[in-house]
């Protein structure tokens, strides 16, 4: 198994923490990691209603403007959707192995939890403080005034820690398109990132006219 | 249990079977005999080919039974057919 040691009965070796973390899709795939992709989806909109952290796009992280519960849920969902759909095609393209959709939409979902970590830390009140501060004047905190130091020095940690989320999430979306596609090397590594870009231009603009129809 | 060289050590050729043993009458059959297919694979892999075809070929049933998933499962059989066609197709060109 190359993407895992086996043992001499072809078992693969008992998985470390850091294969949980950034290769889960090695012993997880299909309706178990759907289920828990879409419960972790649902949790991050359900958190970032409250702090008013939108995920609109699929590597889009906005805070500050209000909107209903629902808009939040369906962002997360709408990211996930564009991701899956355009990878489930160009895998079909791409791939000589047979794979199935399940397998796919079930891990590229699980591969969206790092947002529920960034959806908790942008709920620290200094980096909501912060936020909110710029949106009333950016110019004051562009000057370093309007907000106090406690409340520059946690929203830069904050956003540091979403930044490293972000990554994380696309390393683990990039883990799920090559072991469900079974791509390897400059083919998995060209058209993920074709299929990023094509559904971060979808999602923006499926979550652009959500927006439209929620009347914000 | 010793397993099976398939493998030149010093050159990394496959291996042919030159001499076969009765156990029972110590008969000894000399030839020169390629060996199969399957016994030219390394010990994982025939430890997966046994284990895929105790699980009546059910991938799934295999997932569960190596602890993995199911597309992982799926991509190690996928290198072991290219693994046999690479095998086979060797073997035609040294029989013509």
């Amino acid at each position: 198994m190359s993407e895992c040691a086996v043992d001499m009965r072809g078992r693969p070796a008992a998985p470390g923490i850091s294969k949980w973390l950034f290769d889960p899709f090695t012993y997880v795939a299909g309706g178990r990691a759907l289920t828990l992709g879409l419960a972790a989806i649902l949790l991050a909109g359900l958190i970032g209603s409250f702090s008013y952290t939108h995920f609109d796009g699929v590597l889009d992280l906005h805070t500050g403007r209000p909107a209903a519960t629902w808009i939040f849920l369906s962002e997360g969902l709408i990211n996930w959707l564009s991701l899956a759909v355009v990878l489930f095609v160009l895998g079909k393209l791409a791939s000589k192995s047979a794979f199935r959709a399940r397998d796919l939409f079930g891990t590229q979902a699980m591969a969206r939890w790092p947002m529920v970590i960034s959806a908790v830390a942008a709920l620290a009140p200094p980096y909501r403080r912060f936020t909110a501060a710029a949106a009333a004047n950016p110019m004051n905190i562009m000057r370093g005034a309007g907000a106090a130091a406690f409340d520059i020095v946690m929203a830069v940690l904050v956003m540091i820690v979403v930044v490293v989320m972000l990554v994380w999430m696309v390393a683990l979306m990039y883990r799920s398109y090559r072991i469900c596609c079974n791509l390897k090397g400059g083919t998995a590594i060209a058209t993920f990132v074709v299929g990023l870009f094509i559904a971060e231009g979808l999602s923006k603009i499926a979550v652009l006219s959500l927006v439209l129809r929620g009347g914000m | 249990m010793r397993s099976l060289p398939t493998h030149c050590p010093s050159c990394g050729e496959g291996l042919l079977t030159k001499r076969l043993l009765c156990p029972k009458c110590e008969t000894e059959v000399e030839g020169v005999y390629p060996l199969p297919a399957l016994a030219r694979l390394s010990g994982d892999e025939q430890a997966f080919v046994l284990s895929f075809v105790k699980a009546s070929g059910s991938l799934k049933q295999m997932a569960g039974l190596l602890g993995v998933s199911y597309p992982t499962v799926r991509n190690r059989l996928d290198e072991m057919i290219r693994t046999l066609e690479r095998i086979e197709g060797e073997r035609e060109r040294s029989d013509e």
